[in-house]
């Protein structure tokens, strides 16, 4: 390891320059902070398909099934905690104090991601019982072929078992990884 | 934020710019990520910095900012790894003089999780267990045992390509 040290001390290629780095300062103090690309993107993706929907609703009225506007109000209003939350958490990591100590850091985003999943996960459950409910009290939804009946039913369970599995894919190995870290 | 406070806080990470980009070159393969991981660190840096007393060096202060935001940025590289991975075969170890040290160097940490990342980093660029130690927050024995893991691991990682 010490060959190693030696090389990795040698190694000092600078690419930047004074002048660079004072001028990706004032960058950043006009910028100031923004929330993270990549959850803009994700709400833009989630708005886009809602005005889909909207514009469906409006071109196509009179075709448009009502279980299809309930469809789409539960997962918009089932989907607002979880935004808020994801909000807040963007919020959160750009205030957050990152000259502390890796482990109190790590301990502290780890609390709070947690309660993150947990309202994620409660919101997925909370959709997909609403969607239950509603589509056997629906009419229109009564009067569809049980094809399309046992489709919905279906597609409703799989994502209710797979909520869980996909969260700790997606979040897991990550958050694995920094609980080994605070053992 | 004056320009004085500005200047100061440029001269101050110009003088420690090689930890940040070694730090960005562990954790991002991509050019172009490295490029966003340094701005983010920069950026955070930059707003902690009217809080920073001078209790600590300004190294070890830089480092848990650096190394904190790296850990944040966890976000996967935007192109596949773009390091050629050495394979076991193609490595000869008697030819380990032309084989650029470093390069193996990088990429057996590249198989490292994020926080052991960390941990061989420090180690690397000559931080004592109790600089390591403040800066992880752990205590000196946890450096010490965490670290004999991940020399541990490295070496097999080097066994594995048929250097060691």
């Amino acid at each position: 390891m010490d060959d190693f040290k030696t090389a990795w001390n040698n190694d000092a290629k600078l690419t930047i320059t004074r002048e660079s780095l004072l001028q990706r300062i004032n960058q950043i103090e006009k910028s100031g902070r923004k929330i993270r690309r990549a959850f803009v993107v994700e709400l833009a993706i989630i708005g886009a398909i809602y005005l889909f929907f909207v514009g469906m609703i409006i071109f196509f009225s009179g075709q448009v099934q009502s279980f299809m506007y309930k469809l789409v109000a539960i997962t918009f209003i089932g989907f607002l905690p979880t935004a808020y939350r994801l909000y807040q958490s963007q919020r959160w990591i750009n205030s957050m104090d990152y000259s502390i100590d890796v482990r109190s850091n790590l301990l502290a985003f780890l609390t709070y991601y947690r309660t993150t999943l947990k309202w994620y996960w409660w919101s997925s459950m909370i959709i997909c019982a609403l969607m239950f409910v509603m589509f056997f009290t629906d009419e229109d939804f009564l009067a569809i072929g049980i094809e399309w009946k046992i489709g919905v039913c279906a597609y409703i369970i799989v994502v209710s078992f797979l909520t869980r599995p996909y969260l700790k894919k997606v979040y897991g190995k990550h958050v694995q990884e920094f609980e080994m870290f605070l053992e | 934020m004056t320009d004085e406070l500005k200047q100061r806080f440029s001269d101050e990470v110009f003088l420690h710019i090689g930890i940040l980009q070694k730090i960005c070159r562990i954790y991002k393969k991509d050019a172009a990520d490295r490029e966003d991981l340094f701005q983010e660190i920069l950026c955070n840096a930059w707003y902690a910095y009217p809080r920073f007393e001078g209790r600590s060096k300004f190294s070890t202060w830089l480092y848990r900012v650096a190394l904190n935001t790296a850990l944040h940025q966890n976000r996967k590289d935007r192109k596949a790894a773009s390091m050629i991975h050495l394979e076991s075969s193609t490595v000869d170890p008697f030819e380990l003089e032309e084989v650029d040290t470093l390069k193996i160097l990088y990429q057996a940490i590249d198989h490292l999780n994020p926080v052991e990342k960390s941990i061989i980093i420090l180690f690397l660029d000559d931080q004592s267990y109790s600089e390591i130690a403040e800066i992880t927050g752990l205590s000196v024995n946890n450096v010490g045992v965490k670290l004999n893991r991940i020399k541990i691991k490295i070496k097999k990682i080097m066994l594995d390509y048929g250097i060691g």
